[in-house]
């Protein structure tokens, strides 16, 4: 296999833009991205896109306003994961030598509130009332609660964490600090998670271009190694959305866990080797557990972490540096591109206010529906 | 009351003629032993198709939940005019499975480890006049 990199990378503002088609958020993405790698639309030889919530081959329908090459144009969804999964396919193509260069977008563009059901959801779950998209994250927030002494202060302070990175990234939604005692006065959306710490489904776009060593060597911009690109759904006995049941005897290592542990070893690193994290804030509770699933703490210790300010900026391992979903809203589509974004524009030390000093190992993990989890490590 | 439905036929034990009488159903494992709601094709834990339906108790415990403070999304069947929060839980059976489903107590009184007792009802009617059972768990009355 040949190892495989990143030499441009592009972004549209995640946010809401009524009077913008996806095809020129995409399109604006897209061209970024050629441009900071220093390659032609013609050069690229194949593309994916990611998307769940746009209608189909919007990818083609995109990507061909440059051109029609007639090179292969695929959309691909594995609900918040379906960029991970667009970005793998690249990867396994560039790294079995199919191609030397790919084009992989993320996208999406979604109406307020919660995210349509009928997409996840079966009818008789609809008609029941299960269908709120918090309530699985929220039923497992309680149990942490419960069992680890978790508290909805911990919870409220990865929210005021988030949403303070965000003021330095000019591509979030949000950009504005609030503080615990707003977090905690926000209304209850599934409880213990309030409002202001629960992502808002939104629209943004996201691009990289994916390549062999030999491109890299020529990006206009610094490049970045995939040290591993990993997608899985969840087991038996992990608690994904939609379920009906699940089992009380035997509850197998949890998807984020089991995909960052293939990761981890894919690319020969330990989670402690890690400069910078972007992981899937779904919600406030999503990230505390998800820092024991990648292993930045012991399991049971996620609101102990947040509150030591290791994940802080200037800490012992920044998470969401972009400002997570939380900030930035969630594009299910453009949502792990993003974080991509946010991974290479660190690792390039091109961050700007939000630097992680010296980050040289970087990665990203997206957790959704259905189980489906991505993990990207990415190093220079 | 006209005809009887379910809301998710698999999950009901038949005769429906008698609500009372009416429990949930699930499918025991041949080879593994695991337990899940419902009917699937095979055994979500380990393949095999040798399953045999078990009918489920009604008595559980709450194993966690959370509250629903907004009216969902689609075409939900519950109160909306006006909508009334309502809670949702992991419920733990003895069989060895744990089902979601909304449960039915007080939302200032719910507590992790509370016993419940499984409540069977009429939920809706349907286009057709039919009337639509749903399941629950409910608080279990003490004496």
């Amino acid at each position: 296999m040949r190892d495989v990199f990143i030499s441009g990378i592009g972004i549209h503002a995640f946010g809401r833009f009524p009077d913008k088609p996806y095809q020129a958020m995409g399109l604006e993405a897209a061209k970024m991205a050629l441009d900071d790698a220093g390659v032609a639309w013609k050069d690229i030889q194949t593309a994916y896109c990611a998307r769940m919530f746009l209608p189909a081959t919007s990818g083609a329908r995109i990507l061909t306003q440059m051109g029609r090459t007639g090179i292969s144009i695929a959309d691909v969804e594995a609900a918040c994961a379906s960029g991970g999964v667009a970005l793998r396919q690249a990867y396994m193509a560039v790294a079995a030598g199919f191609v030397d260069v790919a084009l992989v977008l993320g996208i999406e563009k979604m109406p307020r509130g919660f995210m349509d059901p009928r997409q996840l959801y079966e009818d008789w779950q609809i008609e029941m009332g299960l269908s709120q998209n918090p309530i699985p994250w929220a039923i497992r927030a309680r149990r942490h609660m419960h069992e680890f002494g978790t508290t909805e202060e911990q919870l409220a302070r990865v929210a005021v964490k988030n949403h303070r990175n965000s003021v330095h990234n000019p591509y979030a939604m949000y950009r504005k600090e609030f503080t615990l005692e707003q977090v905690l006065a926000s209304p209850l959306v599934n409880d213990p998670i309030h409002l202001l710490a629960v992502c808002a489904p939104n629209e943004g776009a996201a691009a990289v271009v994916v390549c062999s060593k030999e491109w890299a060597a020529k990006s206009a911009n610094k490049p970045v190694q995939i040290a591993a690109s990993v997608h899985r759904i969840g087991r038996y006995g992990h608690f994904s959305v939609p379920i009906y049941s699940i089992s009380a005897r035997q509850e197998n290592t949890h998807v984020s866990e089991w995909t960052a542990n293939l990761a981890y070893d894919m690319a020969g690193i330990e989670p402690q080797d890690l400069d910078v994290v972007e992981l899937q804030d779904t919600d406030a509770f999503c990230e505390i557990e998800a820092y024991e699933h990648l292993g930045l703490c012991p399991a049971g210790e996620g609101g102990r972490l947040i509150d030591s300010g290791d994940v802080d900026i200037g800490g012992r391992i920044p998470v969401n540096t972009s400002g997570g979903l939380i900030s930035k809203g969630e594009p299910v589509g453009a949502s792990h591109i993003g974080q991509v974004w946010e991974i290479v524009t660190q690792l390039r030390g091109q961050a700007g206010a939000r630097q992680v000093e010296g980050a040289r190992l970087g990665l990203a993990h997206v957790l959704g529906a259905g189980g489906n989890c991505a993990v990207t490590v990415l190093k220079t | 009351m006209g005809a009887i439905k379910t809301i998710r036929d698999d999950f009901f034990s038949e005769p429906r003629d008698d609500i009372a009488a009416i429990h949930l159903m699930g499918s025991a494992c041949g080879d593994c032993a695991e337990v899940s709601l419902g009917r699937p094709p095979a055994c979500p834990n380990c393949q095999s198709e040798a399953l045999s339906p078990l009918p489920l108790g009604r008595t559980g415990t709450l194993y966690s939940y959370t509250v629903v403070r907004n009216q969902p999304p689609g075409d939900y069947k519950g109160a909306t005019n006006p909508f009334v929060p309502y809670a949702v839980g992991l419920v733990e059976l003895p069989e060895g499975l744990r089902i979601l489903c909304r449960i039915d107590a007080a939302l200032d009184a719910l507590t992790i480890g509370a016993p419940l007792t499984l409540s069977i009802h009429p939920y809706y009617q349907n286009a057709d006049g039919e009337t639509v059972l749903s399941y629950s768990y409910a608080a279990t009355e003490t004496a």
